[in-house]
């Protein structure tokens, strides 16, 4: 069925992704569902239950430090079938890409490119938590990739 | 009162007197004597080294040679800092010249980017144009420049040519006069005393009461550490281009005036020497 297909799916492409490498980027759940827990799901947040706003906010920020990000591909640059990740915010541009690489199967020597807005390629010591801040909207990132140069 | 004009000039004619010597266990054929250079405080060190490069690569056999990297006192520098971000957060405060170590092995591939050719630099420095512009214009004026606009600010930068930089970048810092400011200030806070990479958020130039907001503001929101006082002293220095402004300064002002060719003011954080 095609619940199975997407459970299956998404458990071959966290296998994929847990062999791919050690660091922590993972597919959010898109059969299961899409959205984080809520403050009251977590340790922190049951801790500040009660209290509202910037506390609480902050607390499962520290709890979960992942931002999420979609990436889009390019051109005729392979694409990701599981297009949403929930990326550590201190995760560099460069594991991002090393990242890609081993998911998309291509040669360490490959060239992949990354952009934000369609529009600069942040430098690869960059990171994602810091490029979320500065040019995240609706609660992601969005991210294209690209095996030659796109844009500039 | 003098124009506003200089300080752009002052930025731009900022130079580092600065000492390269060759790193004691690389292999010569004969002694290498110290090389001084000059170095332009907006520039980056791989595009202004190549007489470095070629002074040490004279006394060394052609297979000793591979990359070229710098050190200061044990930290290898980011060839993709402005010079003058570097000096002001590792060499502040120190006798000048600046004595910079210079490497041909060991690239310490953890803390830099490899640089292999002056083309890499160009996209990283259009690459920082465009990001500031995405925060300033929402990239409107990037786009709207043509390929040779663009072409002209990177060779402004690499020949030193003041004027051709600036009859392309003065567009890059206009704004819509009902603005009174750009829509974010594209600025980055560098730390001495943290393994952490720089700050950078969303800042508006202007309150939503309409007042200006300045370096002060800037700070006491994203970096608070950096003005907390002990018994009335402020115990760090705040860092653009090797002064430390007035913390009432608009920050519109700083981001026009004192950014770097890159359009980000590159701000360092260092403890204030006790003397």
């Amino acid at each position: 069925s095609l619940k199975r297909f997407f459970h299956s799916s998404t458990t071959a492409f966290q296998k994929k992704a847990h062999r791919a490498q050690e660091i922590y980027i993972r597919p959010l759940t898109f059969a299961l569902s899409c959205k984080r827990p809520t403050p009251t799901e977590t340790k922190a947040g049951a801790a500040a239950n009660g209290r509202r706003g910037r506390a609480v906010r902050a607390r499962c920020d520290a709890a979960l430090p992942a931002v999420d990000v979609l990436l889009k591909a390019v051109g005729d640059t392979p694409i990701m079938r599981t297009k949403k990740w929930a990326v550590e915010r201190t995760r560099t541009i460069q594991g991002l890409v090393d990242f890609i690489k081993k998911f998309l199967k291509l040669m360490a020597s490959e060239q992949l490119f990354i952009y934000v807005n369609q529009s600069f390629a942040p430098s690869p010591d960059q990171e994602v938590g810091t490029l979320y801040e500065c040019f995240g909207s609706d609660g992601k990132l969005v991210l294209h990739y690209c095996k030659t140069q796109a844009w500039g | 009162m003098t124009d506003d004009k200089d300080v752009l000039r002052d930025v731009w004619f900022g130079r580092i007197p600065t000492c390269f010597t060759l790193y004691q266990d690389e292999i010569t054929e004969r002694e290498a004597d110290p090389y001084y250079l000059l170095l332009p405080r907006i520039s980056y060190l791989t595009l202004v080294t190549d007489k470095v490069k070629k002074h040490f690569q004279k006394v060394m056999r052609q297979e000793e040679v591979s990359e070229i990297w710098f050190e200061y006192e044990g930290t290898p520098l980011k060839w993709h800092y402005p010079i003058g971000l570097l000096f002001d957060l590792h060499a502040s405060n120190t006798a000048l010249p600046w004595s910079i170590t210079v490497h041909f092995k060991n690239f310490p591939e953890k803390d830099l980017l490899h640089c292999h050719s002056k083309d890499v630099i160009e996209a990283h420095f259009m690459a920082c144009i465009k990001e500031a512009d995405a925060l300033k214009h929402k990239s409107q004026v990037i786009n709207e420049m043509q390929k040779k606009d663009h072409k002209q600010l990177w060779m402004g930068l690499q020949n030193d040519k003041f004027e051709q930089f600036w009859a392309i970048n003065r567009k890059l810092m206009e704004y819509p006069p009902e603005d009174n400011g750009f829509r974010y200030i594209p600025f980055r806070i560098y730390q001495a005393t943290t393994e952490r990479p720089f700050i950078q958020k969303l800042f508006r130039p202007i309150a939503s009461g309409g007042q200006l907001h300045t370096l002060g503001d800037l700070l006491k929101d994203v970096c608070p550490s950096a003005i907390t006082t002990e018994d009335g002293e402020q115990k760090t220095q705040v860092m653009i281009h090797g002064i430390e402004p007035m913390l009432e300064t608009p920050i519109q002002w700083l981001s026009e005036h004192m950014s770097y060719p890159d359009n980000f003011l590159h701000i360092s954080i260092i403890p204030r020497p006790t003397d």
